[in-house]
């Protein structure tokens, strides 16, 4: 990683505070994402997987400054936007755009879809006539007919209608589009051609993709590299195959275990993690490191001291125990540990 | 948790200001006109509409259509029932009832129409300072309304207007103060769902401005509902208005007001000609009505909310038969628990219907789990419910088929002998635990109901079921979970809950619809897990409806393929994931990405699934299919059996497909 990163966070928080008081007066905070390190190399994909609360889709409208930071800072294409007013972002939001998992929902239901389409150039003061060619030839880039530019958002499908999504965050020629889900809510056959569209449309622009999803197999088909979230920290991340074929992180583990394959010789015969329980309530997260509660590894010291960063010669980040304590793994895959019983 | 969270969207404090520039320029937008000529196809609102606007004009051309001037005294008049002078009679004073009712009609109107609009233009902007600022602004305009709202409306309106004093204007200033408070909360109420919504996060995103998203995303979204109450709103402003005038407080006698009509009609007239108030009575009361049903017919074109009337037509607890071809005879000897034949559904709407279930036959054999896969629209999810007789009806039914479960036709059962089927015999599991579980009754009072609605139970030997029942679902200490309500668990104990309340009563079949999509990988590990355990140790048959083809490597028998209302194909497992012998199965194999397979790229199932109502002839893939032949798109292709598999495809002999990577 030579080239700039488009996007650089350091330590990138976001507390909410809630309603209501806790026993000792102070009002509950729900860390939704707590000191996230991460790095975009332009053109490249950068997978963030994680379960629903691990804080990911809260670390995409912090990276596009869409709610303001606790703490941290969030540099985009060599800016720092951490503390910049929405009027100020205003001329940078050409750069980066969003696409959201329910095409149904991102697009207004009363407006026509190339109004929706065109709004991001529109907001850059563009005029209407030009915005509407651009539009066009936007829908030909997706693969959709000019036809479906005067619909309105119900009378497409929804594979259609996330086409027409990924126009509207293509339309201002941004570096960097945070995907938040985009496949999630499509069908499987429908979820093929997106991914390869946004696997050609990469190749083609030379677009940098934060791509988050919970889907690992999806995620894992397009990232570059992964970063593995869990209760608003990230547990391990790296290059993308590492990540799948040698695994350092028992969350990481369990996770990719946790996926059925739709092979039943495989899937029967491929030993399995199931965790225990669910993951915990990021307003109260667990002492030490937060994963211990779930843990099939978990050691004494997991529940005192939180987790260093260890980093592996191969580009592989970990904040987990068993690398530096217990077993010491030093970055070996947590796959050559036997699971205990 | 990530709603927990767009709850925490940043507000954005708006201007009084800013909310009317906003309004002006909303206003100034050109629309479209499709609704109101919707709402005039229908023939309530359209005779409704037909009245108002026949009142309206009378209204207006008063002085050109009343016979005589409405204050004109003529003693020897007095009390005269209808004829051609006076039509609908004359008053104490000979005055002519019908040139009274049109002046009336002026007032009263005027009235109502102004109220309307200005308690709408002020909710709108007060509202949507509240809504869209958020804070102690939103708190304090809305502990207003609420003070507002929790007087009587005739109550407050009388003691506005006996303060401000008799008279048409201050009438119309008391009934706003009256009618504005809950177009206020409304507004409000809107503007801060609209605004959490992802479509004005999109605008944000996009670097709109917020008078942009407020004209453009925001006004739009509220206008339907605020129409829909204005138009209720007119008819309880005339009401009031009514109301106040008949105590005095509306436009000085003489001049007449239908609710001054009414006053005078029973203070002079009750014993002498009781027959004149129905005069004023029934003017009221029609134009009450009228704007009642215009209103019910906005809600229904524009689509928000339901009319009572909707509502009254759906869930009438049992799907309807309706056959047009003979069921099947019963087989003589049957091997299976549950047997699917010949199933369609049809679904009845405004454009006609649309046959969303196909001719499905489906075998479930006792103890064997067998999964039900297809895209969105399949017909999966139909012809699940179909067996539970659970589809509504109106809009669905079902049109030919059998469905024998145990040797029983469950398409010829009653309402009762359903329901004992339901629950004993078979029990469902739904993608939303939450559609099974009442958030307001504990863990354990749902699952004692779901034993006592099939059989006496004493309340302690439900309890210590309950408790084993938990207990076989995986769930830590059931004692303390029964006094626990849904909310305080979570997703994945949710959906353990439910499938203990589906085993309550032992049944022979579950049916199970996407029972884990709505949950994270690692627990939906858990609850997969959880079926395969349940099933050995319980011997019961599954029916797993799911779109995920690796849940059905994971944990099925055999499995169906659905597409487009059809079963394409069906076969064992390890045999349709080896050698899929229809195009589309091989299509979703091939478009699944896989954890081994990065980099690769997806094969592709290319174009949509073909409309309910557009359904092409032939078979339903052609268009989308890679092999596609003449052959393939005329006359009808069966599902043609061969073993124990079947398939629907005229090619399948020849094609050799790639199966599972």
């Amino acid at each position: 990683m030579s080239a700039e990163p488009i996007l650089r966070t350091e330590g990138l928080t976001k507390h909410f505070t809630l309603r209501g008081r806790r026993r000792d007066g102070a009002r509950p905070v729900l860390r939704a994402v707590d000191g996230v390190d991460l790095s975009l190399a332009p053109g490249t994909t950068l997978g963030l997987v994680g379960e629903s609360g691990s804080g990911k889709s809260t670390l995409a409208r912090l990276v596009l400054r869409l709610m303001p930071v606790t703490a941290g800072r969030v540099v985009f294409d060599g800016d720092d936007i951490t503390d910049l007013s929405a009027r100020d972002l205003r001329p940078l939001r050409h750069g980066m755009q969003l696409v959201f998992q329910d095409p149904y929902s991102s697009f207004d239901p009363q407006a026509t879809v190339v109004d929706s389409v065109v709004e991001p150039l529109r907001a850059q003061g563009v005029s209407a006539a030009e915005a509407r060619t651009r539009a066009r030839d936007l829908f030909d880039l997706v693969g959709l007919a000019q036809d479906h530019l005067e619909r309105y958002p119900r009378e497409l499908s929804g594979g259609q209608l996330q086409r027409a999504g990924i126009a509207r965050a293509l339309s201002t020629n941004p570096k960097l589009v945070v995907m938040d889900e985009p496949v999630s809510a499509l069908d499987v056959s429908t979820q093929a051609q997106v991914i390869n569209l946004l696997q050609d449309l990469q190749g083609e622009l030379g677009l940098s993709f934060l791509f988050i999803a919970h889907d690992l197999a999806v995620v894992r088909h397009v990232s570059d590299r992964i970063a593995v979230m869990y209760l608003g920290q990230v547990v391990e991340e790296g290059p993308a195959e590492a990540l799948y074929e040698h695994p350092t992180h028992p969350y990481t583990q369990a996770l990719l275990s946790a996926i059925p394959v739709p092979d039943p010789v495989v899937q029967r015969s491929r030993p399995r993690i199931v965790l225990r329980g669910e993951i915990p309530s990021p307003a109260s997260p667990p002492s030490g490191c937060r994963f211990r509660t779930r843990c099939p590894f978990v050691m004494d010291v997991c529940a005192e001291e939180e987790p260093p960063v260890h980093e592996s010669p191969d580009g592989v980040r970990t904040r987990c125990h068993l690398h530096v304590t217990g077993p010491t793994l030093a970055g070996a895959s947590v796959n050559t540990l036997a699971l205990p019983d | 948790m990530d709603e927990l969270l767009a709850h925490h969207a940043e507000n954005i404090p708006i201007t009084p200001d800013e909310a009317v520039e906003a309004a002006a320029e909303f206003a100034a937008l050109p629309r479209r006109r499709g609704a109101f000529l919707r709402l005039l196809r229908r023939p309530g609102p359209a005779v409704a509409f037909g009245y108002l606007v026949v009142i309206a004009l009378a209204a207006i051309f008063a002085p050109v259509i009343a016979p005589y001037d409405p204050n004109q005294i003529d003693v020897p008049s007095r009390f005269a029932p209808p004829s051609w002078d006076h039509l609908l009679g004359a008053d104490d004073l000979g005055r002519d009832l019908f040139s009274r009712l049109l002046y009336g009609a002026r007032v009263s109107l005027t009235v109502s129409v102004a109220v309307i609009v200005i308690a709408t233009v002020v909710a709108l902007v007060v509202g949507l300072v509240a809504g869209y600022s958020g804070g102690a602004v939103d708190n304090v305009i809305m502990r207003v309304a609420d003070g507002g709202l929790s007087f009587p409306p005739l109550v407050l309106a009388l003691a506005v207007a006996g303060i401000l004093g008799p008279g048409v204007v201050n009438v119309i200033a008391a009934l706003s103060i009256v009618f504005v408070f809950g177009l206020t909360r409304l507004v409000r109420g809107t503007a801060l769902v609209v605004r959490e919504e992802p479509f004005v996060e999109a605008s944000r995103a996009a670097g709109s401005r917020t008078r942009r998203i407020l004209v453009h995303r925001v006004f739009p979204n509220i206008r339907s509902p605020l129409i829909i109450a204005a138009t209720f709103g007119i008819a309880g402003v005339l009401l009031a208005e009514a109301g106040l005038s008949y105590l005095g407080l509306g436009p000085r006698p003489p001049a007449a007001s239908w609710g001054n009509m009414l006053r005078n009609a029973y203070d002079r007239g009750l014993y002498k000609a009781s027959w004149q108030l129905f005069v004023p009575g029934l003017a009221i009361a029609f134009t009450i009505y009228a704007f009642n049903v215009l209103g019910d017919g906005l809600r229904d074109v524009l689509g928000v909310g339901r009319s009572r009337r909707a509502k009254r037509r759906e869930r009438r607890g049992m799907t309807t038969v309706e056959r047009v071809r003979t069921p099947p005879a019963a087989p003589t000897s049957d091997d299976a628990l549950l047997r699917i034949e010949d199933l369609s559904v049809e679904f009845v709407s405004e454009r006609g219907a649309s046959r969303v279930v196909e001719g499905v036959s489906l075998a479930i054999r006792p103890g064997e789990t067998v999964g039900l896969v297809g895209e969105s629209g399949s017909g999966k999810t139909v012809t699940s419910l179909s067996v539970m007789r659970l589809v509504p009806s109106p809009p669905g039914r079902i049109v030919s088929g059998a469905i024998r479960f145990e040797g029983r036709n469950l398409l010829d059962l009653d309402f009762e002998a359903m329901r004992e089927v339901r629950g004993t015999g078979i029990s469902m599991v739904f993608q939303d635990p939450m559609t099974s579980l009442d958030p307001s009754f504990t863990i354990g009072s749902q699952l004692a109901e779901a034993q006592r609605l099939h059989r006496k139970v004493s309340r302690s030997a439900a309890r210590a079921r309950s408790i084993e029942l938990l207990d076989l679902v995986g769930i830590p200490a059931p004692e303390t979970r029964l006094r626990q309500y849904p909310h305080q668990l979570s997703g994945g104990l949710r959906q353990r809950v439910v499938i203990a309340m589906a085993l309550a009563n032992e049944p022979r079949l579950l049916i199970a619809d996407e029972p884990t999509t709505a949950l994270d990988v690692t627990v939906q590990a858990q609850i997969l897990d959880l079926l395969k355990r349940l099933q050995r140790e319980l011997g019961m048959a599954i029916l797993f409806v799911t779109h995920d083809l690796g849940v059905i490597a994971d944990l099925c028998d055999r499995v169906a393929v659905m597409y487009a209302g059809q079963i394409v194909e069906e076969a064992a497992v390890e045999e349709l994931f080896a050698h899929p012998r229809h195009p589309y199965t091989a299509g979703l194999l091939g478009a699944m990405p896989q954890v081994g397979g990065a980099g690769e790229r997806l094969t592709v199932i290319p174009g949509q699934v073909p409309m309910a109502h557009a359904m092409p002839g032939g078979c339903r893939f052609a268009d989308r299919c890679a092999f596609v032949t003449d052959a393939c798109r005329s006359g009808r292709i069966d599902l043609v059996a061969t073993g124990a598999a079947a398939v629907r495809c005229v090619r399948a002999g020849e094609l050799t497909l790639q199966g599972a990577r």
